[in-house]
């Protein structure tokens, strides 16, 4: 078969296109090390009692240690508990783990701006550790419809120097 | 008007066929269409680049493990 040598060289072009897009997200995820939500292994949740579950029943920030904090958070419709009705807040620079879990339909977690953004399925619970390198306040969008007032699903994460964060609103165990 | 009009089209035929050239498939060369198709490729490359390490990677804070 005959093919015009123009043609021959953007079906060349279009293969390194395919061929740049894979190299491209493996570099990310190789090099560059960047990496994706995921949810706690072997750990199933009833959506229909999660919320009388050890951790979720008492939602919010908890110590691990010095440098780590852990979230749990309750996603719903239409809020984050924490973070619609009282903002979330961590301190800056400290590593944070989130464990987010829905006891209703499938809503989405996303600060705009930033690399966070996980989608919270019932029955399962979302994690990944991040660390917010300035204090400022970020907005967080529930970016899955998830029924009638889904565009008004937002809450706030309230970063603040290490120092200032105050401890007593801790969740103690 | 019409009586003007008249004879040229009907001489246009012949003179359209008088000016077609048969060149070959390799002998085309539409250099438009592959400077349009060549810009489309190097802005789509360069706004994927700009969507993956700029808007995707480069914004803090991001996923740690
Ligand atoms: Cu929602």
């Amino acid at each position: 078969m005959h093919v015009h040598r123009f043609e021959k060289l953007w079906i060349g072009l279009s293969l390194f296109l395919i061929a740049a897009f894979i190299g491209i997200v493996l570099f990310g995820f190789t090099v560059m090390d960047l990496k994706v939500p995921g949810i706690e292994e072997g750990r199933q949740v009833d959506p229909t009692t999660v919320l009388s579950d050890e951790k979720f029943s008492k939602p919010g920030v908890r110590k691990i240690s010095d440098d780590h904090y852990e979230v749990y958070m309750i996603a719903q419709q239409f809020i984050f508990r924490p973070g619609s009705t009282q903002p979330l807040t961590i301190p800056a620079n400290t590593k944070i783990t989130f464990h987010m879990t829905a006891p209703d339909v499938m809503h989405g977690f996303e600060v705009p701006g930033s690399g966070l953004n996980a989608t919270i399925i019932p029955g399962q619970i979302a994690t990944f550790s991040t660390r917010f390198p300035e204090a400022k306040t970020y907005g967080i969008i529930c970016h899955q419809y998830c029924g009638a007032a889904h565009h008004n699903m937002q809450g706030e994460i309230e970063v603040v120097p290490p120092s200032e964060f105050d401890e007593s609103n801790l969740i103690s165990q | 008007m019409s009586t003007e009009s008249a004879p040229s089209e009907a001489s246009a035929p012949e003179a359209d066929s008088e000016r077609t050239k048969e060149i070959s498939l390799d002998e085309f060369e539409p250099y438009g269409t592959l400077a349009v198709t060549g810009s489309y490729f190097v802005l789509l490359l360069v706004l994927y680049a700009l969507l993956y390490f700029v808007e995707f990677a480069a914004h803090a804070p991001h996923i740690i493990e």
